[in-house]
């Protein structure tokens, strides 16, 4: 007789205390846009700041229709195995070039197969973010290609900054 | 919790589940309406519990499950059944798991 038998037993539990590798998770992601569900996880990092901010709620369809450029795209580069969630900005010997909005390097040669899904919704708190998933994308997407976009947010940043430091000395 | 599964049928994972064996422990996503939300709550289960719900393939009955899982083990018939319906029951009442038929 096994008497050191464990009962068969069932938990809820977060994600963030589940430790997931980043293959199981795209393996997850995958099971469940495979079912034509959407998929909703909190996106971590700044490379899509503003539009995208760390710790923002995305979800994630499936994909439908062919990708649109200044789409924002769930993809897992080829050259790191890594899932990544940035915008289409160009296109180039049937690869897609995907690029963070706040990064000066773009993912070059992604092919289709690597596309997971299109981000179609953000959620800040309680709020919903639209911003940058509407038609203004395709200028996004342009100034992002060009780097202008790092510099203005850098910008707007240290302008915001020095705004803050005269109001402290007012 | 209501006693609802019975030992001469068969049960078979949701297909609005998703379940993903991590680390040891398996990972069940609910789907609701439409999406897999991973900032809900998820439900995980122990090995004793994924041997179960493996052999749960709409095709054996719980019945077959405790005879097998009883002789592989090597755990009394009784005591297996106990926590074959028990586990299936609770599963069965979160909608994870459906009767097939």
């Amino acid at each position: 007789m096994n008497h050191h038998r464990q009962s068969p037993a069932i938990n809820t539990k977060k994600i963030d205390v589940l430790s997931i590798s980043n293959a199981e998770f795209i393996g997850l992601m995958k099971d469940i846009l495979a079912r034509g569900a959407s998929f909703r996880f909190s996106a971590g990092g700044l490379s899509m700041a503003p539009f995208i901010r760390d710790g923002d709620v995305v979800t994630i369809e499936p994909l439908k229709h062919g990708l649109s450029y200044g789409g924002i795209y769930a993809f897992i580069y080829p050259e790191s195995g890594k899932l990544i969630v940035h915008r289409l900005i160009g296109r180039k010997n049937g690869k897609f070039i995907f690029k963070g909005d706040n990064n000066i390097e773009a993912e070059n040669n992604v092919p289709l197969e690597n596309v997971l899904g299109k981000v179609v919704r953000m959620e800040r708190g309680k709020m919903n973010v639209r911003f940058g998933l509407g038609m203004e994308r395709i200028v996004i997407s342009f100034m992002s290609g060009k780097n202008l976009l790092s510099v203005m947010t850098n910008m707007a940043y240290r302008i915001n900054r020095f705004k803050k430091k005269v109001l402290l000395c007012l | 919790m209501n006693e609802n599964v019975n030992v001469n049928s068969t049960y078979i994972l949701s297909e609005n589940v998703v379940a993903r064996k991590i680390e040891g422990e398996t990972i069940l996503v609910p789907i609701g309406a439409g999406v897999g939300n991973l900032e809900e709550d998820l439900y995980t289960v122990n090995e004793s519990g994924h041997a179960i719900l493996s052999m749960l393939d709409g095709k054996r009955t719980l019945n077959d499950v405790v005879a097998s899982l009883s002789s592989e083990y090597n755990v009394d018939k009784d005591e297996m059944k106990a926590d074959v319906v028990g586990f299936t029951n609770e599963l069965f009442w979160r909608k994870i798991l459906v009767e097939s038929s």
